[in-house]
């Protein structure tokens, strides 16, 4: 009997970047290591999902019942000690298809509820793909997944399809991984598309100028002293905020980095997000793990 | 999560803000949209770090043809040329020289070459007044009024070969 190949999941790519960050990044070693973790889980339910397709109006009872117990599971092995007493804590009292059911409605959420719901949902619409996310609620615009209605984790820019070209920018969905087309130039929180009141932050020695190019993602020579010895920790990561809503999120630069996942190395940045607090700025929505 | 290590590494970071603005490209016609990525330095300068093609641009959808996307040593290259450069008749090298002596030398040179290859008349006897000694090149990066400014000169100085560099 012939076995069909077993094709790749978006979790084969989100293991490999984790492994690779875990032994590069030695400061977010532990919070990799749990989503390391997680990330086993939530490829069973991921590939559960796909062969029993379950309808939308069940999505929260189905969630709940079939990935809820494993992601509790997995917490309580591998979590941080503050999360593993809170889950404890919490599903004592709790019907998991309370917060599950939050989460798809975008209510408020308290930090242990809102990751107990986010990790066990996301893979599971993942899975089923537009149909399930359009019994999601929320605004579908521009500020919002046009999928899910979810807001936006992070802004990713493409991989450009030539070398003179700039890839465009997308945003990716925090609750269904969704990823849409945004403006380069607007806050992703507000809309707001004054440059002056939109702020970058990013390390020294990322700009291709300070790395010696003159063409973003080419390797060339300016020919002068400008190029900076440091390396950067994050040369394909900054942060971009607002000074209208004082939000922010983090930015993946695919052409810098083209071997980055963007919602790993999101949760791997967690320096540039302790920048982003300091100056004033709360994220759009925390991620995954809290920040 | 402890954040002691994280936040060691944040106190380490050389972070600095920056702001994107539009731009377009100078070199041409078509004007492609250009992102410019300025860094805002403690002393007040502005520093400009990169230009790319803007991706949500409907003319160039982020693209740019080598000349544009090497735009930025327009700007900051140390290899350009910050003054005139003038080599004497004979001489064998350039020296640089002010704006008023190539101003100057320019126009000596055009009243000059005009006196010695004015045509009042053609074979037929028509009346022509023409500068047959003198051939006119503009610049890709003119403007409309520019073109038409320097075409209306031209003319009035008699020239006929007059020639525009509109593309890359």
């Amino acid at each position: 009997m012939a076995t069909a190949a077993v094709a790749a999941t978006p979790y084969t790519e989100r293991r490999r970047r984790t492994g690779e960050l875990r032994r590069r990044r030695t400061f977010a070693r532990e919070l990799l290591d749990f989503y390391g973790a997680l990330l086993g889980v939530q490829e069973q339910a991921y590939e559960q999902a796909i062969s029993a397709r379950p309808p939308a109006r069940a999505l929260v009872a189905y969630v709940a019942e079939m990935v809820v117990p494993a992601v509790v599971d997995v917490s309580l092995a591998a979590g941080p000690a503050k999360l593993r007493d809170a889950v404890a804590l919490r599903l004592e009292s709790t019907d998991p298809c309370e917060f599950v059911a939050a989460w798809i409605h975008g209510d408020d959420q308290t930090l242990v509820d809102r990751f107990l719901a986010r990790a066990s949902v996301g893979p599971v619409l993942e899975a089923l793909g537009s149909e399930a996310a359009a019994a999601c609620e929320g605004v579908r615009d521009q500020l919002h997944c046009p999928d899910c209605g979810g807001p936006p984790q992070l802004s990713f820019f493409a991989l450009p399809a030539e070398d003179l070209a700039s890839g465009g920018r997308f945003l990716l969905c925090a609750r269904c991984q969704g990823s849409w087309g945004y403006a380069r130039m607007t806050c992703p929180g507000c809309g707001e598309d004054s440059s002056s009141r939109l702020q970058i932050f990013s390390e020294e020695g990322t700009a291709s100028g300070e790395r010696g190019s003159v063409v973003r993602g080419l390797e060339g020579r300016l020919g002068d002293h400008r190029v900076s010895e440091d390396k950067p920790v994050f040369p394909h990561i900054r942060i971009e905020a607002c000074d209208s809503c004082r939000r922010y999120l983090l930015s993946i630069d695919l052409a810098a980095d083209p071997t980055a996942v963007p919602v790993v190395d999101e949760l791997a940045a967690l320096p540039l997000d302790l920048y982003a607090r300091e100056r004033g700025f709360s994220k759009i929505i925390p991620n995954l793990m809290g920040f | 999560m402890a954040l002691a290590d994280a936040t060691k590494v944040k106190q380490n970071l050389r972070i600095a803000g920056a702001k994107e603005s539009h731009s377009i490209c100078p070199y041409c016609a078509v004007g492609c949209s250009l992102v410019a990525y300025t860094r805002h330095n403690a002393d007040g300068s502005v520093q400009l770090l990169q230009i790319e093609g803007d991706p949500d641009s409907p003319v160039n959808e982020g693209r740019l043809c080598p000349k544009g996307a090497t735009a930025m040593q327009l700007a900051i290259s140390p290899r350009r040329v910050d003054s005139p450069q003038y080599r004497a008749p004979g001489a064998t090298g350039w020296k640089s020289v002010s704006w008023d002596f190539v101003l100057d030398k320019i126009a000596q040179n055009i009243k000059a070459s005009r006196d010695a290859t004015f045509v009042t008349t053609d074979g037929n006897g028509n009346t022509v007044n023409r500068t047959e000694g003198i051939a006119f090149a503009g610049g890709a990066a003119f403007s409309s009024e520019e073109g038409y400014f320097a075409t209306k000169l031209m003319r009035s100085l008699g020239l006929v070969h007059l020639e525009q560099q509109a593309r890359v």
